[in-house]
């Protein structure tokens, strides 16, 4: 039934994306940073960017393609909003880059991976669930994920109550134990 | 069709050069040259075909939809005629069967009315074809269960005759002993026999019907999505839905289940009568007695309760209905203060709904008491009868007991057989409903002759074409237009003028009336249409998008896409900046049709997917929908690149579209009235002028209503 028109999504609280300044000019060329001419590096709290000599300050860094391809394709933003250019592997950057760039990742797009579901039980509608993320353990309530997860092919993604994302990236992946108790809840 | 308006007989008669109506009592004549500028005119039920006699209109004949289609022709050649031009009837005879005039469909010869249901019978047989070793695997599995079901009443009668009450020489205990334990393992081998071979034909009956309606259903989508599009202006898109999802849903009940009863059923029935009139042929007869007496009470209540069933479902779908109806528009029945009324028209539904499934279950009640007690009679007659013959002892009373024990047997399949005929009628309707589909040919489909085209330069020529949807009411009347490669057309007019026709015509949806359209110089039907199509893109007004990511939306015409090629086409349509801001980037999931996007960045990515389709003739029909400032400047920035280096068709809106085509075409009632520049028609003060100037006025409007 799709009859919350604009209103929130059936999933919980709504989930926005990284919220960035859009910029006066859209970006138009398509610019792959190349790995050789670029360091990044962490200033304070925040991550620089120096490429071909040029300082870029408390950037901001977006992957593209999260689902699809966690290893590349990581838009690089500078204050103002604008792309800088589009880093396209991870692991072609030097190990001090791709670590300030792995770290600031980390922060930027959370949503933890279920890896193992310890316990699962169901009361008045709600679900409550006791996993093992790649953050550490969590425990959570969610609505019925017939009506809220998203499945694309293998993988599974459910928000909670609250709006936290969780990702099975791979139902085949998980012990059997986990999978049957997902399964039996979507 | 009279000329006062009843219904009645008009014959118009050209003869020499003479133009006669005649009537039953009368006829009215008028030379065939003072007729100037016949004309069929449509009205609501009908039309008029009217002319001007000394400068005068006059109306010749009056006519019902009927026969619309041959006096718009009529129309034609007597334009011509009064002309002296010399021109023949071109118009197609009526589509009708010629056994029992039912209207046909355009492009089958199949009547729905006159198709023998044995027909359709053997048709759907045909789709059993390929899985004929489990067609005969089942039948085989069908005759095994009858047999096997004939086999327990009869042990009834060495039980009672040699075990339990044997007269005349008795057997010792022993031995009456060890033959009742051999009774007993026969029939316990039986039954348990009985429930593998019932389980086996359940199962491959399951398997062949759901493959079968697998077949059909595949094959019937395969053929709606190639049918041609004016197939779907006939119809309403619910009705061709229901017949994918209802009339395959029957053929597969029909398959699974119906088939596989009325095989057993048959069988059954044969085989109990060959055992009666095998046992006792006399008493045999007095089973039959209540035999036509169960068809026919049967075949009475199934009419009672088709009606009823048949008002039940039409009742469920409007409840259903309503209740969509009703939570879709809940904000608006809230604003009005509605609700009591909602409640209150969902409260009769609903009863309404309740009532009628009262009389269902009556009916089935019924139905069901009254046969049983028919079959029950039978029962009756046997006990009496049979009992006697034991009694004079004509007949052993294991013979009565194993008898009774079929005769209960006899009357199910009766009473299933008579219903499930009536069941089978209406799945072999459905089955005509979808063969029919299957038989409709794709009007605009590839000549034989069609010739490759690899790569289209973008050359577009309209020659005298006209087209109309409908047969009598021409949309488009003799275009001319020639658009050279690489140009951007700017297509203006109101609303109704013909611009999304010729739209339609362009990408070949449907086929010219008359004229031609010539892309690179071959016309338009000698053209593949996959290459046609595949050279073409849309950007349409009302953007389309599939539930799936945005990448997968953007990478709809190219599905290998490279995911550089995705961006950098994000990136041409400006909507890579706020594709990026998404939660998850490119694979951000968008629901049906586009759920979670506004309409200016649907329209982006739908100019994303025009650009990675890198199309040689392209074609935008811009929306009307007000999006802010900022998003048409980014729009319009996408556009501007898109066209670049392609031929550009453009319905335009926009005043600033209208300043970067490259000539503009002014549409007005299916004709072009002024072709040329922005600034040409501006100096022209022609029709491009004064729409021009309306469209200011209504932007003034607009801005200070901002």
């Amino acid at each position: 039934m799709h009859f919350w028109h604009g209103g929130r999504p059936p999933g919980g609280a709504p989930k926005p994306g990284p919220s960035i300044p859009l910029p006066k000019e859209l970006s138009t060329e398509f610019r792959v940073l190349k790995p050789e001419a670029l360091r990044f590096f962490r200033e304070g709290g925040s991550l620089g960017l120096e490429v071909d000599g040029k300082i870029y300050e408390n950037v901001k860094v977006v992957p593209l393609f999260p689902l699809s391809d966690d290893e590349g394709w990581i838009s690089v933003i500078d204050e103002d909003g604008r792309e800088i250019g589009i880093v396209e592997r991870l692991r072609s950057l030097e190990p001090e880059s791709q670590r300030a760039l792995r770290e600031e990742l980390r922060k930027r797009y959370v949503v933890p991976r279920i890896l193992k579901v310890r316990s699962c039980r169901e009361h008045f509608g709600l679900v409550e669930w006791e996993v093992e993320t790649d953050r550490g353990p969590r425990r959570f309530l969610t609505r019925n994920l017939r009506e809220t997860a998203q499945r694309m092919g293998v993988r599974l993604m459910f928000s909670d109550v609250d709006g936290n994302r969780y990702d099975v990236p791979d139902l085949r992946a998980l012990d059997p134990k986990s999978r049957a108790l997902i399964e039996r809840y979507s | 069709m009279l000329p006062d308006g009843s219904f009645g007989r008009q014959w118009l008669v050209v003869a020499g050069d003479q133009v006669t109506i005649l009537r039953e009592d009368g006829r009215t004549t008028f030379p065939l040259r003072e007729l100037k500028e016949p004309k069929a005119e449509p009205v609501v039920g009908g039309g008029i075909l009217t002319a001007k006699h000394n400068g005068r209109p006059v109306e010749l004949v009056h006519y019902t939809n009927s026969r619309s289609g041959k006096f718009s022709e009529a129309a034609k050649l007597l334009e011509k005629w009064s002309r002296g031009e010399e021109a023949e009837w071109e118009g197609k005879e009526e589509e009708r069967c010629p056994k029992c005039g039912f209207p046909l469909e355009p492009g089958t010869k199949v009547c729905p009315v006159c198709t023998p249901k044995r027909r359709t019978l053997v048709r759907l047989a045909g789709y059993l074809k390929p899985y004929w070793p489990q067609a005969i695997g089942l039948s085989l599995l069908a005759i095994l269960n009858t047999a096997l079901g004939l086999l327990p009443p009869y042990l009834n009668k060495p039980l009672m005759d040699e075990v339990l009450a044997p007269k005349g020489h008795v057997a010792p205990l022993r031995e009456r002993l060890k033959l009742l334990g051999i009774l007993v393992i026969i029939l316990a081998l039986s039954r348990v026999l009985m429930a593998a071979v019932g389980a086996a034909q359940g199962w491959l009956s399951a398997w062949l019907g759901n493959r079968i309606t697998h077949d059909i259903r595949s094959r019937l989508y395969h053929h709606l999505q190639y049918l041609s599009l004016s197939f779907y202006d006939r119809r309403q898109m619910g009705t061709v839905i229901s017949r994918i999802n209802q009339d395959t849903g029957q053929l597969q009940r029909f398959l699974v289940w119906s088939v596989q009863d009325l095989i057993v059923d048959s069988l059954l029935l044969l085989g109990i009568g060959v055992v009666l009139f095998w046992m006792n042929w006399k008493l045999a007869l007095w089973v039959l007695v209540p035999a036509p007496l169960v068809t026919f009470v049967a075949q009475a209540f199934w009419h009672k309760l088709r009606l009823y069933m048949h008002r039940f479902f039409y009742r469920w779908s409007r409840l259903n209905a309503l209740l969509s109806e009703t939570l879709s528009g809940l904000k608006i029945v809230r604003a009005f203060a509605q609700e009591p009324r909602e409640v209150s028209k969902f409260t009769k539904r609903s009863w309404e709904l309740a009532y009628t499934g009262v009389q269902v279950e009556r009916a089935w009640a019924l139905a069901f008491s009254g046969t049983s007690l028919l079959i029950m009679l039978g029962t009756i007659l046997v006990w009496y009868v049979g009992g006697r013959q034991v009694l004079f002892e004509r007949i052993s009373l294991g013979t009565l007991m194993a008898f009774l024990m079929y005769v209960g047997m006899f009357y199910a399949p009766m009473r299933a057989l008579s219903w499930l005929v009536n069941w089978c009628s209406r799945s072999l309707t459905a089955a005509e409903r979808v063969f029919e589909i299957l038989d409709t040919r794709p009007e605009v489909e590839d000549a034989e002759d069609a010739v490759p085209m690899p790569r289209i330069e973008g050359r577009i020529e309209f020659r005298d074409v006209s087209f109309g949807y409908e047969k009598n009411k021409p949309v488009l009347k003799e275009v001319n237009l020639e658009v050279r490669p690489g140009e951007m057309i700017g297509l203006v007019g109101h609303s109704g003028a013909g611009k999304t026709t010729t739209i339609n015509l362009i990408c070949r949806f449907y086929d010219v009336d008359s004229g031609e359209i010539l892309v690179d110089g071959v016309p338009l039907r000698k053209i593949r249409l996959q290459d046609l199509r595949r050279q073409i893109g849309i950007v349409p007004q009302d953007t389309f998008l599939f539930s799936g990511t945005i990448a997968e939306n953007i990478s709809y015409a190219k599905p290998d896409a490279t995911r550089e090629e995705i961006i950098r086409a994000a990136k041409i349509a400006n909507a890579h900046d706020f594709i990026l801001r998404k939660p998850d980037g490119y694979d951000t999931v968008i629901g049906e049709g586009g759920q979670g996007l506004s309409s200016g960045e649907k329209q982006r990515i739908a100019i994303a997917r025009a650009v990675l389709h890198n199309p040689r003739i392209l074609i935008l029909d811009e929306a009307t929908s007000q999006v802010d400032v900022e998003t048409e400047r980014q729009i319009q920035e996408a556009i501007g690149r898109l066209v670049k280096g392609r031929t550009t068709i453009a319905i335009a809106h926009r005043l600033s579209t209208l300043k970067n085509a490259d000539r503009l075409v002014v549409l007005k009632e299916g004709r072009v009235v002024e072709v040329g520049t922005h600034d040409e028609l501006m100096e022209k003060k022609g029709e491009f002028y004064r729409l021009v100037q309306t469209y200011r006025e209504v932007s003034k409007v607009r801005a200070v209503e901002r």
